[in-house]
């Protein structure tokens, strides 16, 4: 069923969509990694997944309406 | 009690910090562990504040691709050790200040030795598996860890005490991607922004004042100016 999640991405993953997304379409049941995978972002690429302000997973399934925030570790100093 | 004269260099810190807690920072120590971009401004800063006791761990030469964001990186100190070169740096500013300088990489043979009698260590390193190395140095010391990392116009902080889960909160989903063959870009106004929000970590904590970043990471995005925070909790059962 197709609806939409409320989708931010931080720290160069804004290359790969808005930054900033409140309407962006899903599939109920849609992956995190498989709604960033249909934006372009790589599918090995690490990520740091919140939804709904919860640590989440890169596999957490989506239902719809969630607030999703993803940004890559960083490891420069 | 003995009084503590606060010396001129530090009198403007007056007001936002009391001469208790000015006197408290002059007989602390704190470890710097990396000497890059966010550990060159961290070592600054925590001068400039007053920290008295300074360990500098570091094992690198400055090399010009340093010039875009570290701070002790000069014409002049190119090709020198940055542990020598930033305390001398450190030394004008604070001509008593005690360093405890070492030209190594942190290793789990070294750490208990290098990290001593340090109050609070700072992360300042550009490997992954070398932040994995010093978080468990610091735990097994007893030792709270103020960590960062920066990537691009991006960075994060954090603070970790002996228990708390930490960096594997951060980073417990890496995958090849990650290594750490190649080399970060990023600007100097996201490095000095992270170590400035890093060494002000470092305060509260030598301080024991409130409103640590313990089990939330502050992630900064200059791409839209974002200042926002995330709570670290356990991914175990999820």
């Amino acid at each position: 069923m197709k609806t939409t999640i409320h989708l931010k991405l931080y720290a160069g993953l804004q290359k790969y969509a808005s930054a900033s997304d409140d309407n962006h379409p899903i599939e109920t049941g849609d992956s995190v990694r498989e709604v960033l995978n249909r934006l372009g972002v790589p599918p090995d690429k690490p990520l740091l997944v919140f939804i709904n302000g919860n640590r989440s997973k890169a596999t957490s399934l989506l239902q719809g309406e969630e607030l999703v925030k993803v940004f890559p570790p960083m490891r420069g100093g | 009690m003995i009084h503590f004269q606060v010396p001129k260099a530090f009198s403007r810190n007056i007001d936002t910090l009391s001469e208790e807690e000015q006197a408290r920072l002059s007989h602390s120590k704190v470890c710097i562990v990396g000497l890059g971009g966010l550990g060159g401004t961290v070592a600054e800063i925590l001068v400039r504040t007053g920290i008295g006791n300074l360990i500098l761990v570091d094992r690198d030469r400055f090399d010009p691709s340093n010039m875009n964001r570290q701070l002790v990186c000069t014409e002049e100190t190119i090709g020198n050790l940055k542990v020598d070169e930033t305390s001398r740096r450190l030394k004008t500013i604070n001509p008593d200040l005690n360093l405890n300088p070492h030209i190594d990489f942190l290793t789990a043979d070294n750490a208990s030795e290098i990290l001593g009698e340090a109050d609070v260590v700072v992360d300042c390193l550009d490997s992954l598996e070398a932040r994995f190395d010093l978080e468990q140095a610091a735990r097994n010391g007893d030792k709270p860890l103020v960590s960062a990392a920066v990537s691009g116009i991006s960075g994060y902080v954090t603070t970790i005490l002996p228990g708390d889960s930490g960096l594997q909160e951060i980073l417990n989903q890496l995958g090849e991607e990650t290594s750490d063959s190649e080399p970060v870009s990023c600007l100097a106004a996201i490095v000095f922004l992270i170590a400035s929000l890093e060494t002000n970590e470092v305060i509260k904590l030598l301080l024991d004042r409130n409103g640590l970043l313990r089990n939330r990471l502050l992630l900064v995005d200059l791409s839209d100016n974002i200042f926002e925070e995330f709570p670290l909790t356990d991914l175990s059962d999820g």
